[in-house]
Parts: structure tokens; sequence; C-alpha cells
């Protein structure tokens, strides 16, 4: 995990002038869900419906950023070939999946590192089903913590604040330590599939995001200096 | 406080516009509006725990620690001892217990190898492409096949193999034994399998289960390691033995490699592998030299004051002396020279009928000898049927066998110290009583037989066996009645036991690879005198419907198996259906076309019983199977009801099986009705609570009480020795000695001459001293042991536990060996004889002797390079001892799980030079 040890010396704040939550969180919100749909299992996500890609949903993005045509391709894809490509790469293999889609199991189980992603959900009042709670390293269930945090920086009064340090924070200890890795392996082992262009898309997405919140934040010194 | 869900967020999401919501939770928004300024925020609230359960680790290392699991969030974060054994009597306490491998379990039942959902392959067999499918498809698909051989061929051709990991869990074992007994699959044993089968033990004393609780360890005067590493290998007991130090015991370690058992003993000897009969035999010469030994002992519980005619080489039998005894149906009566009267007399104790097997044998007479006087030594001509012929006793018969083991010519054999012997055995005579704590490498030998006889001679001749801190240590376990029960239940036992060691060589082409490593003359021989052994009906066939289809339940099999790639190739592979049902992936589930997914430790209900720690411990379901994995009860209940559904989808009558000349009638529309009692047990819980109503020793308590307690200490436990019938555990050797019930032996006594006629013909009537095996032009020998940072398999793929060690697997070389060959520490080495190669890590180190080789065992192929482990060099799979596999002698002949054929791993030799 990163060192966040600028957080002991600084207060931050958020330039709201910039952010302009009322804009963007919402649409925020909806990419993160986006992503966290793609990247369910289709073993284990009722897809009665498959995804449907709505721009407005997402037109209040700060940046530029498209996902329509990777939305388009994976819907037109069988449900059963979906599934065989997302076990194939993210949940079985000989010496483990060549791909593990779990922050836990792709980092080799470093310690501290779930008690951390569970003390974030703790804190922010999100509860796993019981069935995934095992997997609370899933990139899946990361992706909807995202997506809640963003949706109550948009529904918050009097705390937005706390809501968007708190991405900044997730996205930095969690997402981004390890899916730009997930992304060169998946690079690496060349498939094509579905589930490989949507990783790249979604590191691509959260370097964006993420520069785009950092961007928004500003560190203030505490003794004033 | 507001619980917000998927539909109260899709609910939010929609009067925003949005349309998306939660999949995997809820949000509590008491929690969520805290204010957050940074992640130290996170850390404020003490870490608590959502419920501590107990349990412990399901696997056959024979620890069963009571641990406690510690859960938040339904996952399992932690674990640490229980440490609730109390003071017993005047011993040290048994807890706490545990390991590092168990402290380490939290991380990997979560880890990369862990097994999560039904497999079917969909690429070549071992290349690794798997496709992710349902129970439902699994099992169906599954049922199809089974119902497809067991019609057209029999249910014979389709094997059931278990593995340690699930029959050490009673619950897990039962549910195969009902398994196996209501559809007729084959169930070949992996006790004789594995080479863990003290054949030697029940040769001599008709029973295998002769070990005590560990605390008897304190309770010697002189304790022999023979052969075994407990600092290794049983990390929680190893204690007793350190702290029988304290106590005045001797501590003497014999292991031709340094071990850390060595290191903490009183003296060590370092024979050369494979030679420890001739120093056992060297040993018992000693004692027998300097009359160390405990007269009145041997002449009372042993066969050495028996009578053998020198002409025949067999026991003068009341046959030889009158025509009534031609005609007698028990030929068993045996004599003894009687110094009072001068003339022969029966043995007491003998005369009975063949086989007086179980807990009644105190009808079978009495040892004692009242006024008979046996002479040890001595010869004498007697008339008989045959004319007048030399009788003496087997004692004289030993003297001379101990000529050959002086302990001068020892030296050289062995290439221990001839002061050595001498001092070592007269420190074991000396010490009342004296303990062999034998590893189960003693079984792993060719001729482990003749060892074990030798070790329980010593044992003997010093009057240690049966008594509290003495006697051979290798094997105990429950007297197994309440498995038993619920396994043959309703239809009587109509079970497939075989041997896999009879098995594998029936199904494996073990003979050709005995001709090729080892010659023709001794696979014609050895094939010569196991066909012999199975047309006379000594041992079962179940050779004639072939194997089409292998089940393979907690059982890593082709990594263990001696004889690896070719049993691979000639058997595994030849399946037509491989499943596996594991935890974890290893070589057997790579290899598999269906892998089912099987809970871990910490997620299933379960008992655990072993024999060197008097507790019943429970496995508590303290977290949901993760994925879809679940108990083996419930695999197994899975494939019964889909075996019903089918057969009566397709019609299926029933079909005719005839069992060990048992005819059933096999329905398979019932199997789910059968398996279950009627739809009466529910889950694992139900059977635990069977097992422990019905079985005979246990305290009779609820499965939930014993879920909070952990442990209970099992009944007639209150001594250091299971001598009371009370226990669930074998007291029959106690029996013999404290209250001179004859043994379960032809003899009735400890047997040490045995002459039925192929003994004769290998000339191992008597415990003796045979050199290993070796492969021409291949000058080292390959040892092998249980190792300190996994059980068997399990847990070596550990990050963490590899980290702890080389990281790879590694051979221990000596320094000299490494010279001549230029291989420096960390090089990359292969090892290599005729039947095939392996790569491992130089591990340079001078706790090796020249000429040898060790490696610790239980490393997967897929953790080596090119995919293939040590068994590549193994060649010994087909190496079946003609007098394991004899018959029609008293207590010889095929008893499962305690006279069969061991499957060895030693008795070859390799050679080794540095890789590329």
């Amino acid at each position: 995990m990163n060192n966040l040890s600028t957080a002991i010396n600084y207060e931050r704040e958020c330039n709201q002038s910039l952010r302009k939550s009322e804009k963007t969180a919402e649409s925020r919100s909806n990419l993160y869900t986006y992503f966290s749909l793609l990247l369910g299992s289709p073993h284990e996500i009722a897809l009665e419906s498959k995804i449907t890609f709505d721009n407005s949903l997402i037109k209040g993005l700060p940046y530029s950023f498209q996902i329509g045509d990777l939305i388009e391709e994976y819907s037109g894809i069988e449900i059963v070939d979906l599934k065989r490509q997302y076990s194939a790469l993210f949940e079985v293999g000989d010496e483990g999946p060549p791909a593990p889609i779990r922050e836990d199991l792709f980092l080799l189980q470093p310690a501290k590192l779930r008690e951390d992603l569970v003390r974030f959900y703790d804190y922010f009042g999100y509860t796993l089903n019981d069935e995934f709670q095992w997997q609370m390293d899933h990139l899946s269930i990361e992706l909807e913590f995202m997506h809640f945090l963003s949706f109550q920086e948009l529904e918050s009064n009097d705390n937005k604040l706390s809501f968007q340090l708190g991405q900044l924070d997730f996205s930095k200890k969690h997402l981004l330590n390890w899916v730009p890795d997930l992304s060169a392996t998946i690079n690496r082992l060349g498939n094509g599939d579905i589930y490989s262009k949507i990783v790249v898309e979604l590191n691509n997405f959260l370097l964006i995001d993420n520069n785009w919140q950092k961007e928004t934040i500003n560190n203030i010194h505490k003794t004033g200096g | 406080m507001t619980k917000i869900n998927r539909r109260h967020f899709l609910q939010g999401s929609a009067a925003a516009g949005v349309g998306l919501g939660f999949q995997y939770g809820s949000i509590d928004t008491a929690f969520s509006n805290q204010a957050y300024r940074g992640f130290e925020d996170l850390y404020r609230k003490k870490w608590t725990w959502d419920r501590v359960v107990r349990g412990t680790h399901g696997t056959n290392c024979a620890g069963t620690c009571a641990f406690n699991v510690y859960i938040k969030n339904g996952v399992v974060w932690r674990e640490e001892q229980q440490g609730q054994y109390e003071q017993l009597g005047d011993v040290p306490d048994f807890g706490p217990r545990g390991c590092q491998k168990g402290m380490r379990h939290h991380k990997y039942m979560y880890g990369k190898q862990r097994i999560l959902y039904p497999l079917k392959r969909v690429g070549e067999r071992g290349e690794g492409k798997w496709e992710r499918i349902s129970w439902g498809q699994a099992t169906t698909e599954i049922a199809d096949k089974f119902l497809d051989y067991a019609i057209e061929y029999s249910p014979e051709c389709i094997s059931y193999g278990s593995g340690t990991q699930m029959s050490v869990k009673m619950a897990s074992f039962s549910s195969l034994l009902r398994f196996g007994n209501i559809t007729g699959i084959t169930v070949p044993e992996f006790f004789s399998g594995v080479g863990d089968l003290p054949t030697g033990s029940y040769m001599t004393l008709g029973q295998v289960y002769t070990g005590d609780t560990f605390a008897s360890v304190y309770k010697a005067k002189c304790v022999l390691v023979w052969m075994s590493n407990p600092a290794v290998t049983r990390i929680p007991d190893a204690h007793f033995f350190w702290e029988a130090r304290y106590n005045g015991t001797q501590v003497i370690s014999i292991s031709p490699e340094f071990t850390p058992t060595a290191m903490h003993s009183s003296l060590w000897l370092n024979p050369k592998p494979g030679t420890d009969a001739a120093l056992a035999m060297s040993m018992v010469g000693v004692m027998i030299d300097e009359k160390l030994y405990q007269s009145d002992y041997i002449k009372e519980q042993t066969d050495l004051p028996l009578l053998v005619r020198t002409d025949t080489k067999e026991f003068l039998r009341r046959e030889d002396l009158s025509l009534y005894g031609l005609l007698a149906v028990d030929d068993n009566v045996y004599y003894m020279w009687d110094e009072e009267t001068d003339a022969i007399v029966q043995a007491p104790g003998t005369g009975r009928a063949d086989k007086p097997m179980g807990r009644d044998r105190r009808k079978h007479g009495t040892l004692e000898l009242g006024n008979i006087k046996p002479n040890l030594e001595g010869r004498w001509k007697i008339e008989t049927l045959d004319g007048e012929v030399e009788i003496t006793t087997v004692f004289e018969l030993l003297k001379e066998e101990c000529k050959q083991y002086t302990p001068e010519k020892t030296s050289e054999i062995t290439g221990v110290n001839p002061g050595v012997i001498k001092k070592t055995a007269r420190v074991f005579a000396d010490a009342q009583p004296g303990m062999i704590y034998a590893g189960y490498a003693s079984c792993k030998w060719l001729h482990g037989d003749l060892l074990q006889r030798a070790m329980l001679l010593m044992l003997a001749l010093t009057g240690s066996t049966g008594k509290e801190g003495g006697g051979l240590q290798i094997a105990n376990a429950p007297v197994t009645r309440g498995l038993n029960q619920f396994g043959f239940s309703d239809i009587g036992p109509a079970f497939r036991l075989i041997s896999a060691t009879t098995w594998d060589y029936d199904h494996g082409d073990m003979k050709q690879m005995n001709e090729k490593v080892y010659g023709k003359e001794l696979a014609d021989t050895y094939d010569q005198y196991y066909k012999k052994s199975v047309s006379e009906d000594w041992f079962p066939d179940y050779s004639q419907n072939g194997w089409k289809m292998g089940i393979f339940a907690g059982n890593n099999g082709a990594n263990w198996r001696a004889t690896g790639s070719h049993w691979k190739k000639s058997a595994l592979e030849s399946l037509e259906v491989i499943v596996s049902m594991a935890p974890d992936m290893g070589i057997t589930a790579l290899t598999s076309d269906y892998v089912l997914p099987i809970a871990h430790h910490y997620e299933r209900n379960d008992l655990m019983l072993q024999s060197r720690v008097p507790y019943l411990q429970v496995l508590n379901e303290a977290v949901t199977p993760l994925g879809e994995s679940v108990d083996d009860w419930e695999a197994n209940r899975r494939l019964a009801e889909a075996i019903s559904k089918r057969a009566k989808e397709r019609g299926i009558k029933p079909i005719r099986d005839v069992v060990d000349g048992r005819t059933i009638r096999r329905d398979y529309t019932k199997t789910l009705e059968l398996y279950t009692m009627g739809g009466r047990l529910k889950n694992s819980i139900d059977v635990a609570q069977f097992i422990i109503n019905t079985s005979h020793g246990l305290p009779k308590i609820s499965f939930a009480e014993l879920s909070e307690k952990g442990i209970v200490r099992v009944n007639g436990s209150d001594n250091t020795m299971w001598d009371n019938e009370d226990s669930p555990y074998h007291t029959e050797i106690v029996k013999s000695v404290r209250e001179k019930h004859p043994y379960e032996t032809f003899t009735g006594r400890q047997q040490f001459y045995i002459d039925h006629e192929w003994f004769i013909e290998f000339e191992e009537t008597l415990p003796t001293y045979k050199e290993p095996l070796s492969i021409k032009d291949f000058p080292m020998r390959m040892m092998m042991g249980h190792a300190r940072h996994g059980i068997h398999s399990m847990w070596r793929d550990d990050s963490l536990l590899l980290s702890l060690q080389r990281g790879e697997p590694d051979i221990y070389i000596n320094p000299d060996d490494a010279t001549e060959r230029d291989v420096l520490d960390g090089d990359m080495v292969r090892i290599f004889n005729i039947a095939g190669e392996f790569f491992a890590m130089a591990h340079v180190s001078s706790s090796i002797q020249p000429g040898m080789l060790f490696m610790y065992h239980g490393w997967d192929p897929k953790l080596f390079k090119n995919g293939k482990n040590f068994g590549e060099v193994i060649p010994t799979g087909g190496l079946i001892k003609p007098t394991s596999m004899a018959g029609d002698y008293g207590h010889l002949g095929y008893q499962p799980l305690a006279f069969a054929p061991n499957q060895t791993y030693k008795d070859f030799t390799c050679d080794f030079e540095k890789s590329a």
C-alpha cells in the first residue's frame, strides 16, 4: 500500500469550484457502476437483462471518457461465453488464475491489506452480503464501493468532504495499488478477450479519475506554514 | 439508522436519474455519515471479532491441535492455540498445541491454489484449461459415467481413493464408507499404499496398532527415535522427548542424516541408509551374548522357547507326533522343552482356532506357564512320524543368526562404531522400560518388515513391549466401531477395500517397471509370487474388470505415488474419467476431467480422533465454505442424488454384484435414500453425532456441546498408555502382557519365527538384515522425510512458509559429493536414474552422509521445473515383497489395514549433476 504520510502533516480540503460535485459525482458514480457490473462474475451476478449503455448517465464527467462501445461489445457476447472467458482469466488455473481478480490474491496476500479494506467498508457503513464477504477484495466490489462513495458525495449535504477524501484515499491505497499491474499482466497474457479489454479501459479510467480527484483536493499545512 | 440495500439504492439512484445500484452489499447510513479526514480515522476504532470458534486442521499430522478461530465479517482473520488441555497425572500436558502451518491457515485458505467452483476440463489433461460449471452439471455428468461403467462392467472398475485429508475426518471418512458400501466401488486404501503399514509389527504381534499416547514417552527410560524426526514432524508433541530427558530418559536418535531431533538427543547413531536391521540385530546379539535379556518375559510372551525341527525348519507340531495330529483341524499346537520333566510339553495358549480376532480372546486360553519351565537353549532328538529328528528352540536359532551381526561385522555394514553399538545395546537393555519410537519410514523399505521384527525383538528381550513407557511406537488408531456402523448399516458390509499397492500393481503395469529397473529375474520372481497369492485366494483379485474411472478425494495420489510418471502414464492417464474432490489445486486435480471444490478446515463440521493425543477434537464451520465448495459428506450426497436421479431417468434396473463371495442387489435408484438413511441424515453434524453416539470410548456428548468446548477427553485415558478397554483404542498388546491373553498370531505369542514356506524359501524365518536394492551404476541413495513446513502436499506452496525455506524444492547433498560434481550450494541440479529425472536446488550440507541425498517430501510436481517431482526417480511402486502377500498361515493372509504389502519408496539409487 502507498504511503499516505502527508495526511499527518496536512489537512485537506476540496476545491468545490473545480470539483462541481452536483454535476460530476453522479456521472462518476455511474461510470464506477458500469465497470463494477462489467467485472462482476457472470456466474454470480444476475444477468437477466444485459447491461445497456445510456450516455446521458455519464454526461457530467469532468473529463472525456468513452465506454459505450465496450459495453456494446460486452452485451453482444453470449452469457455462456462470458462465463468461460471470465473463469479462464480471473478464476481458475493450475497455479491459480492467470490474472486474479482479487486484490489480495493478485498482490500475493500482503499483511493487513484485507483489514484495510474492511476498515474502509466498515467506516463508511458498506456491508457486504454474506456470500460476498470473503471476497471483499474483488475488483467489482471495490468499484461498487467507489460507486457508493461518489454517489454519497452527491447526496450528502454536510459531509461531502468525507466522501471526496474517502474516494481519493481508497483509489490510491487500493485500486491504483494493483489495477495497473493487473492491466499489465493481462496485456502480457495477450488474450484479447472482452475482459482483457475491460480491465485495460478500467485502468485508463482510474488513472484519469484519480488525477482529476487530486486536482480538486488541496493540502493545507496544519501549522499554517 | 437507515439500511440502504440494493432496492433502496436503486430507488435513490432512479430519483437522480442513475438507474444503477448495488450488487454486493448495503449501506448503513449511521456509519456512512461519519466525518473522514484521513486514513488514520479508519484505525481509531479497536478491531473486534464477531465471534471466536473452536476448530482444528483436519489433516494427517496426527496433531489434532485445538485452535480458536477468529471471525469478522464472515472471514477468518487469525487463529491461535486454544490452550485448554488439563494437567494429566505426573506427565507434561498435551497443550498448548499447534505449529506454524496451522497458524498460517487463515491465509492459505484464501490462497490462489484454492479450488472454489466445480470445474470441467476443456483442454488436454494437465494443460490447466478449465470451464467453471455448476454442481448440477458436474454431478449429472459424473453420475452418467458412473452408471455406464457400473452397468457395463461392474462398480469394481470405479475407484474411490481417499487420502489422509479425508480419512482423518471421521464424518467425512464415514461418508466415503457409506457411499462405497452402497455403490460397490473399489476403495484402494492408502495405509499400505503410501507404505505406512507396519507389516513387521503385524507379523510379530498380530497387531499394527501398538502405539500409546505421546505422554508415554515421558515414562520411558530409554527411547530410540529411529527413522523418525519428531522435532520436525510432530511439532506439538516433540516436547515430550525433551521433557523426558529432564526426567532422566536417554533419548537416542538413529538416522543417517543429522536431524533437528538428533540435535537435541543424548546420542546420535548414523547408520548408512537401509542398514538399520543389521544394527538392530547386532544389538540383539549383544543382549544375548551378555545375557541382558528378561528371561521370564520371553519365555512367557514370545515364541523364543518354542521348538523347531532343524531338518525342515518348521515348528514342531502335533502332526509330527501323532496320526491324530495329521487329522486335526487346528495345526497350531506348539511345543516347548520343559526343564523340569526334560520332555516336550504343549506351549500354553496354543492349540486355538486359527484367527482369534477381537476382544474375546480370553476364551482361547492363557500364556501363563504354570509349572512349565521352558528351556531357551538346547538341542534334542525326538521320535516323530518321520523318524528321529533334531529339534531346538527359536532362541537357539536366533543365537546362530546373530553370529553374523557381531558389532565388528555390523560396523562394516552400517558404518557405526562397534563400541557405540555395544554401548547403545547396553543402555537400552539396562533401561526398563525401553521404547522404540519408529517413524513410518521403517515401513517404506522393501525389507522394513524385517527391521520392525528386529526392533520388536529388542523390545521383547528387554521385556518392554506392553509396558508403560515401552514398546514399539509406530501406529495406533481408534477402534472405528462407530464409523463401520455408519458405513455399513442398513445393507451390511458390501465394501470393496483393497491395498492401493496391489491395485496399482494390477492396473499400473508395475511388472514392466520392475523389469526395466531391477531386471527380468526379480520382476518375474515377484510376479510369480504375486500371482500365486491371488490364485490361492490369499489376497483378493480386483483386476478382472479393469479400471475405468477414478475418484480421488482428499488425495493427491499423483503426487505421492512411487514410480511417478510410469503410474501416471500407465494407470492414471489411461482412465476414461478422472474426478478430483479437493480444496486445493495439485497435480491430481490438474490431471482430472472434473474437479469438485471441497471445503477447507474452518468451513466444515466434523470430528478428529487420533491415538497419541487422548482428546476428541471438533471441526466447526467457522465460516461459510468459500465459493461453491462443500464438505465431503455433502459432495458425496450430491453424487448420490445425481446417481439416483439419473438411474431413475434412464430406467436402470438393479444389478447383481458379488463382493467377497456375498451377492448384493444394487439398486442405484435408491442411492440417495440409502446414503441419507431415508432422509434422516441431513448434514455432517448428523453424521458426527451418529459416530459419537455409536462409538466405543467416546464421551456421549452432543455435537453442539463439543463445538463449544472444542475438545473433550476420551474415556479410559487416565493413563499414558492404552491399557483400558473403556478407551476407544487398541488394548490388545497390553492385555496379552498383563492378563496373559494369547496374541493374535499363529503361535499365540510374540512370533519372531515364521515357518511359512515362503519365509523359509527367502530365509526370513527370523528377523535378519537384507541389503537394500540398488540400481547398477547409480551410487547415490536418496532418502526422504516429512517436512517441517507442510503436511504432505498441504501448505507446501504457501508463500510465507516458502519464504522460511529456500522458496523452492531443494535437495540436501554432502559437501564431498557436491565438490566431486562441481556443484555449489544454490545450484540447480539434475537428479536422475534409469527411471527418470527431476530438478531441484542443491542444498549443500554436512548433515548428510556422503553417498546419500535427502529431500523433504510433499512438494507437488507443479512446484518443480518441467512439472516433475522426485517420484520420477523412485521406481519402487511394483516392488511387492512376496512374504507380505503370504497366506494360509494363521494370522498371515489379507487383512485390510493390517496385513497387506506396502508400496515401498526407498530401495533405489540415483545420481546427480549440475544442471545448466
